[in-house]
């Protein structure tokens, strides 16, 4: 079971991802909030044990680009998953969040279908 | 489309906007038709005609906008009447239609739609001629010309209309 951080400027979006992790019966214990980055940090600084960290890119005062740098600074793709949820999901954006430290990405609109793919290495 | 470097065409955004439209309306918002458009973009209200033939006009009371900026640089502009944009706020939240939503929660919904929108739009139109970034989403209740005219499309939903808009700069 793992705690999640989901990290985006939309309460519509991070509501839908909440619904969507439950309804892909993931193994999900807890779900913490951010609207960017800097909130993102500030909720990984309080809950440690945070085990997986979904994240918006396009967000204000620090984008998601920036926030996955940010988090491997302190914390090894290996120990903590991080996987980008975002509509851009161009060749130069991906590439861009793998090179800072993503582990996966998934670009929206998505299904529960894309979500369960996207995260069964990291939560079962 | 094919993988080159010249501009696309505004029929060509125009078409992509439909399929991008298209994509994030079948995840989310469970009815919707695309209406024969009567009115004009930039007008406040749009008229459409229902199935049987029959003019029917909605106000524009809400709308959301997202620009996008590289070699060529315009907005998608999701406009709508008030019951449009319950019926994209319901659709994308999954709420059936007795749940009724608070104004800040519909124009985040409204807000993320357009950002969805322009997203796929990016992604299969832009994308693949250079670099171009979007900015994060307006919500206007008054809505605004945004540039020049590059097309509309007017969607009947449950209960409400939207207008889905390409406005380009002036001066790319």
């Amino acid at each position: 079971m793992a705690k999640v951080l989901i990290v985006d400027d939309s309460a519509t979006m991070r509501k839908i991802i909440m619904r969507v992790l439950r309804q892909a019966e993931l193994k999900v214990e807890d779900v913490l909030e951010a609207g960017n980055g800097i909130e993102g940090l500030a909720a990984l600084g309080k809950a440690p044990d945070i085990g997986l960290i979904l994240s918006d890119v396009n967000m204000p005062q620090m984008n998601g680009l920036e926030f996955v740098k940010k988090v491997r600074e302190a914390h090894p793709k290996e120990k903590l998953p991080m996987v980008m949820i975002t509509t851009e999901g161009g060749e130069a954006m991906v590439q861009q969040a793998m090179s800072n430290g993503a582990n996966g990405y998934v670009t929206k609109p998505f299904t529960p279908e894309s979500i369960r793919t996207a995260l069964a290495g990291f939560i079962g | 489309m094919s993988n080159s470097t010249h501009l696309p065409s505004r029929e060509e955004l125009l078409d992509v906007l439909r399929a991008s439209v298209h994509e994030v309306f079948s995840s989310t918002v469970t009815t919707f038709k695309q209406a024969a458009q009567v009115s004009q973009q930039g007008e406040i209200a749009v008229a459409l005609e229902d199935e049987n033939g029959v003019r029917v006009t909605a106000s524009i009371d809400l709308e959301a906008s997202v620009s996008f900026k590289g070699s060529l640089a315009g907005s998608v502009v999701v406009r709508c009447s008030a019951q449009g944009a319950m019926d994209i706020a319901r659709g994308l939240l999954m709420l059936d239609a007795t749940t009724s939503l608070a104004v800040p929660e519909i124009e985040d919904a409204l807000g993320e739609c357009a950002n969805m929108v322009s997203g796929v739009l990016k992604r299969r139109a832009l994308d693949p001629r250079g670099t171009f970034e979007l900015g994060l989403p307006e919500i206007r209740r008054v809505p605004k010309a945004i540039g020049k005219p590059g097309g509309m499309l007017v969607y009947q939903l449950s209960e409400g209309v939207v207008s889905m808009e390409l406005w380009l700069d002036e001066s790319p």
